[in-house]
């Protein structure tokens, strides 16, 4: 990310924004960075770096690693999520009814949330032994490739998603077109099945289904996706199969938050 | 970059100083000393998950002043509205904020503006509230994902949980608290539900006490200063209790306690034999005490989260 020395809007609080630009550098691979790694991935300047590194490791967001001299991420990052996870109840309705599908197809079942332009999961549960793919909760995940992220797109209201599509078209022009026409298909898709596919599209070994919940919770739409490694899976398969009985789950969860209300 | 002259940023002294200014009340502490004061006296050891001392300060006392001149506080005071948040709280609005953090109702409009902006809180138009929004849950992501040995432990405490009709839970240290990193619970538990990210106090929990009881002496020692500092009546409180914690890990391998935290839970935990990315794990469980007496129940919960340890540990070729 480029730092913008003048954000156009004069009410953004630009310190913060680069403050926390600094947490999404760090990944699985990246479980350390110095100041000067992570000036050089942000385009902030040393000094800027260590200021907010410093600010970071006091609120507990980033741990100092004396001997290596870098930082890891802080177990406050944890905390952060907790009340928002602690709030969303339908995923302890869902979470048994979500580990029973794991098992049966023995790939992973997974509910999420948009943010801006990416889906995050919000709980995630896998079959057996689906060592090779294992989702977690706070895993991001894009939308055109996806899909989850398709199946936010085509139930989304058209105020809703208007404004994402843009965003998605702004960010990648070359991307967004050659995707198009998979959108077009998972339209169609939702509108004959109720559900949506993506065939190895993001993750090549991962073939995946997504449908919505179709209540809305807190106003918001959220997705319900499985996966499973491609290989135990043909296409007509997927929807002659796993898209139904994702279906059936939904369906399931759905009646539950009915009785719980 | 951060604008030149940008309020707050770029003052020196300003924990202190900036802090005493945007409070509007005449209480004398700094902010997060009133808060921290509060929620750990008032609400932290009343239910799980509330975030106890989730904005705690570093302690004052040895950190250098010259040091200050580095805090950025609009970052720090971004982060303070996203932890002013409380384990019940699914909204908050803009005054919420203002009285939970002590800032002025400007700069909270400017920092829940810019919140929003990115993705950490979802702003309700109709209600004119805030929750938090989905990317604080990517910002602890890669935290997770690395710990490999919750994936490992998961089915096995699940099937522990379902066992003792309780919740069994896999903890880290996070300075002066202990956080959830994995949990499970039996469908039928009372317990009111723990989650990743759930915070702990640390002298009256059993996690706390088997991680004080097992940590390198070092950290321990660090943490105990801390613990010291905050609260030195419930610190001299705990002694005994921290002795006992010791003992009982040394003579059955698990420590105990007997619904001192919260009235209607019996809690047991045993920490990881040596730290494991650098991270001691504790291993707990909780039993709703209406289940039976203290020792029925200790005589089933302590020796099989003992056991579920070692099988973990073996599973991480510790043992």
């Amino acid at each position: 990310m480029a730092p913008r020395p003048h954000h156009p809007d004069p009410a953004f609080a630009t310190t913060l924004a680069h403050g926390l630009s600094l947490l999404q550098c760090f990944g699985i691979g990246d479980s350390v960075l110095s100041n000067k790694e992570l000036a050089e991935r942000t385009g902030l300047s040393p000094a800027t770096v260590s200021r907010l590194t410093y600010t970071l490791a006091a609120r507990g967001l980033l741990r100092y690693d004396a001997q290596l001299r870098r930082y890891r991420l802080g177990s406050t990052t944890l905390a952060l999520g907790y009340p928002l996870l602690a709030t969303l109840r339908i995923r302890q309705l869902a979470r048994p009814l979500m580990k029973q599908l794991a098992d049966e197809i023995d790939g992973s079942v997974s509910l999420g949330l948009r943010d801006r332009t990416q889906m995050v999961y919000v709980e995630t549960s896998r079959g057996h032994d689906a060592m090779a793919f294992r989702p977690d909760i706070g895993a991001t995940l894009p939308m055109l490739p996806t899909a989850i992220g398709r199946a936010w797109l085509c139930t989304a209201l058209p105020r809703e998603s208007a404004p994402v599509l843009a965003a998605l078209r702004k960010a990648d022009q070359a991307e967004f077109r050659g995707q198009a026409s998979a959108l077009g298909r998972a339209r169609e898709e939702m509108a004959e099945f109720g559900f949506c596919t993506s065939r190895g599209e993001w993750q090549s070994d991962i073939h995946a289904v997504a449908a919505p919940l179709p209540t809305r919770i807190d106003g918001e739409v959220m997705v319900f996706n499985c996966g499973v490694l491609g290989v135990r899976m043909t296409p007509s398969k997927l929807e002659r199969q796993m898209g139904p009985r994702l279906l059936r789950m939904v369906a399931k969860v759905e009646a539950a938050l009915r009785r719980s209300r | 970059m951060t604008r030149p002259g940008s309020r707050s940023d770029s003052r020196p002294g300003l924990r202190s100083g900036s802090r005493s200014e945007s409070r509007q009340d005449s209480r004398s502490h700094s902010r997060t000393d009133a808060r921290s004061g509060k929620r750990s006296d008032v609400r932290a050891g009343s239910r799980p998950g509330s975030r106890a001392s989730a904005a705690q300060p570093l302690p004052r006392s040895n950190e250098p002043a010259d040091k200050d001149r580095q805090f950025a506080a609009t970052l720090a005071n971004g982060i303070d509205i996203l932890l002013a948040f409380d384990s019940g709280d699914a909204m908050l609005g803009n005054r919420d904020f203002a009285e939970r953090t002590g800032l002025s109702k400007t700069t909270v409009a400017r920092l829940t503006h810019t919140l929003t902006a990115l993705g950490y809180l979802r702003h309700d138009t109709v209600l004119r509230k805030y929750r938090l929004g989905a990317a604080v849950l990517s910002m602890g992501y890669p935290l997770l994902a690395s710990m490999h040995l919750r994936q490992l432990a998961r089915p096995l405490m699940k099937a522990l949980a379902d066992r003792l009709c309780g919740a069994v839970s896999l903890g880290i240290r996070d300075r002066t608290q202990m956080i959830y990193v994995e949990t499970a619970r039996s469908t039928d538990s009372l317990i009111v539900t723990p989650e990743i990210g759930a915070a702990l106090p640390m002298l009256s929990t059993a996690i706390g006490r088997a991680w004080l009881s097992h940590a390198p002496a070092h950290e321990r020692e660090a943490v105990l200063n801390q613990l010291r500092l905050q609260d030195p009546d419930a610190f001299a409180r705990a002694q005994p209790r921290l002795a006992d914690a010791r003992r009982d890990l040394e003579r059955q391998g698990y420590c105990a306690n007997r619904a001192e935290w919260r009235p209607e839970v019996y809690g047991f935990a045993v920490p990881m034999c040596q730290p494991v990315g650098s991270q001691l794990f504790v291993l707990n469980c909780g039993v709703p005490a209406a289940q039976g007496s203290f020792a029925a129940i200790e005589k089933q919960a302590g020796p099989q989260l003992r056991a579920l340890m070692l099988d973990i540990e073996r599973m991480l070729g510790l043992r």
